[in-house]
């Protein structure tokens, strides 16, 4: 019953990804990376928040929880909605900066603005490098969801079908099919993740009371960030919260998201929205406590979450969230797939060989997108495991392009010379710091290595910026954005 | 400088104080609110204000007028018409 459900749901998703073909221009880049600009506050607003609803939610914040406590549930939720915060002031800016320029991806951008083809193969290979762990995390919550719920369907199986359907959406419509395929993955995530959250709230005595109380009588260190030393306690939890919060719209994805929109108007309404749409995280995270009170000594602690769906729900709910969590997982796949996809073929092999016309462009786009999912889904059935901490690894690195977007947008002097020292140097010292050094335990305070990266970032490209000779090109880049700014002050420019 | 620094301040400082230098506050389990410990409580209020402050922003914000937008418009245009001159074609 369960994977008869489940098999619906994934038809009727490969339905709505062939039906969001109408007004697709298969051959022309920007179509197939943007839809051209011309998605409305509706569409913006699911692609847009799909991504903070990847797998790794769904399973990884309640496992995280269950296994450490109130750490990672605080700075989850912190992070992601500060950067909607953020983003209300950025990606107006950006999406300007994107309209003038014609740009389709971040490499696009930030290329244009420094005018140098070294920061658009940088940026791409920072992003391309960064996304992989990504993708992976998506295959590995895949597993952990199929491992446990039992409906049939092995992992083989599971990796194959989200291999061909990542890519089919692509290739049918771009970005527009991932867009509204996220309709549904959201709304089928939504009714999981609240059912969820209400069986486990009804079947504990007392409701979310019992629960809460419950933990904070047998283990009231699982609802508390501790502040003495340690590796996850309040200096981690701020400077993650902190230097994620910036990251959040630089990663790839979410960049690609917030370049179909149609307006920087458009990005502001869906600002609003955003953080109510995180209602989904007090059920979840209702339901990790649940888990933590009640299924003491689980396997993993990633089946917390799949553990209450499968003591407390009908089997045709399963399906429901088996569907929805693979959905999800397949989304991000496939957007992931095709941001490095037009990454690698507009900002590295469009470097490469400038001549390249769009349509073989758009059609390098498939290559790439493809070749990505089948090198991940190899990877994935030969190298299953999880990856700890995956997200904050894909943050230390894609974050760094913050401060080149920025102070590209609000600093004249700011120059390629500049962002290239601040990419690099924040990437290479939170390479050094992570793997090298052994991550927030070895820094001081346990202050997340990814803020001390950031930090080493700003005071390079503001520093190397100072102290090399500007750009023509750049600084007249930078007049050009600047003459699109409305307002100076307070006022109106009257023009 | 009224009401852009207005946004700025709604939609930007104070949720980020709320979460981070406000920590101190709400770092605790008692009172119980609705059920739920104090810390995550503020957390979820804070989603619900937070939605609300952007809310506000969008009403003030000067960039928001109509005439802001018009105008936003009309000088995208030109920029890429005098990109396309000085430039010779954009890319």
């Amino acid at each position: 019953m369960a994977m008869a459900i489940f098999c619906l749901l994934l038809a009727l998703s490969l339905v709505i990804a062939i039906m969001s073909r109408r007004g697709a221009v298969s051959s022309d880049m920007n179509d197939v990376m943007t839809a051209g600009g011309s998605f409305g506050a509706f569409l913006v607003f699911f692609i847009s928040v799909g991504e903070i609803y990847s797998i790794g939610t769904m399973i990884g914040t309640p496992g995280a929880i269950y296994a450490n406590g109130a750490t990672y549930g605080m700075w989850f939720v912190g992070y992601i909605l500060l950067a909607y915060c953020i983003g209300y002031f950025l990606n107006p800016a950006i999406h300007r900066m994107g309209q003038i320029s014609g740009a389709s991806t971040i490499g696009d951008v930030i290329g244009w603005r420094y005018n140098s083809k070294a920061i658009e193969i940088i940026v791409a290979l920072v992003a391309i490098i960064f996304l992989t762990p990504w993708i992976q995390n998506q295959f590995s919550g895949m597993a952990i969801l199929f491992n446990y719920l039992n409906i049939g369907i092995g992992f083989i199986g599971a990796v194959v079908v989200a291999t061909v359907l990542a890519f089919i959406y692509i290739a049918v419509a771009g970005i527009r099919a991932p867009a509204w395929v996220s309709v549904m993955k959201d709304i089928l995530l939504v009714v999981s993740i609240v059912v969820v959250g209400i069986a486990a709230a009804v079947h504990f005595n007392g409701g979310v009371s019992g629960i809460f109380h419950s933990v904070a009588e047998t283990s009231p260190e699982k609802l508390l960030i501790p502040t003495g030393a340690g590796t996850t306690n309040v200096a981690y939890t701020m400077s993650t919260i902190l230097f994620q919060m910036c990251g959040f719209y630089m990663l790839p994805i979410s960049f690609q998201a917030l370049l179909t929109s149609k307006s920087g108007r458009t990005l502001r309404k869906n600002a609003t929205l955003m953080p109510l749409y995180m209602i989904m995280f007090p059920f979840l995270i209702i339901a990790a406590y649940y888990a933590v009170a009640e299924l003491p000594g689980l396997e993993s602690s990633d089946y917390a979450l799949l553990a209450i769906a499968v003591d407390t729900l009908p089997n045709w709910m399963i399906g429901v969230i088996a569907g929805g969590g693979a959905l999800t997982a397949i989304l991000v796949m496939a957007m992931s797939a095709l941001c490095v996809g037009g990454l690698f073929s507009k900002n590295i092999l469009g470097v490469i060989k400038p001549d390249m016309s769009s349509a073989s462009m758009a059609t390098w786009v498939r290559i790439i997108t493809a070749v990505f999912l089948i090198a991940g889904a190899i990877v994935a059935l030969f190298f299953p495991a999880l990856m700890a901490n995956v997200i904050s690894i894909a943050y230390g690195g894609l974050s760094q392009t913050f401060w080149a977007v920025v102070l590209g947008i609000l600093w004249k002097k700011a120059n390629k010379y500049g962002a290239i020292a601040g990419i690099l140097g924040g990437v290479v010292s939170y390479a050094i710091m992570q793997l090298g050094m052994g991550g927030a335990a070895a820094m001081p305070l346990g202050i997340n290595p990814g803020f001390i990266a950031m930090l080493i970032n700003l005071i390079l490209i503001v520093v190397v910026s100072l102290a090399t000779k500007p750009d023509a090109v750049g600084a007249r880049r930078y007049e050009y954005y600047e003459m699109t700014k409305v307002v100076r002050g307070m006022n109106l420019i009257e023009k | 400088m009224k009401n852009r620094l207005l946004t700025v301040i709604i939609g930007l400082i104070v949720p980020i104080c709320a979460i981070t230098v406000c920590f101190p506050i709400y770092n605790r389990i008692e009172p119980f609110v609705f059920g739920l410990s104090f810390n995550y409580a503020w957390l979820f209020a804070w989603l619900f204000i937070t939605s609300f402050c952007l809310f506000i922003c969008n009403k003030i914000d000067p960039l928001n007028r109509q005439d802001a937008l018009e105008l936003e418009a009309k000088k995208v245009e030109e920029a890429k018409a005098l990109i396309a001159k000085e430039e010779g074609g954009a890319k």
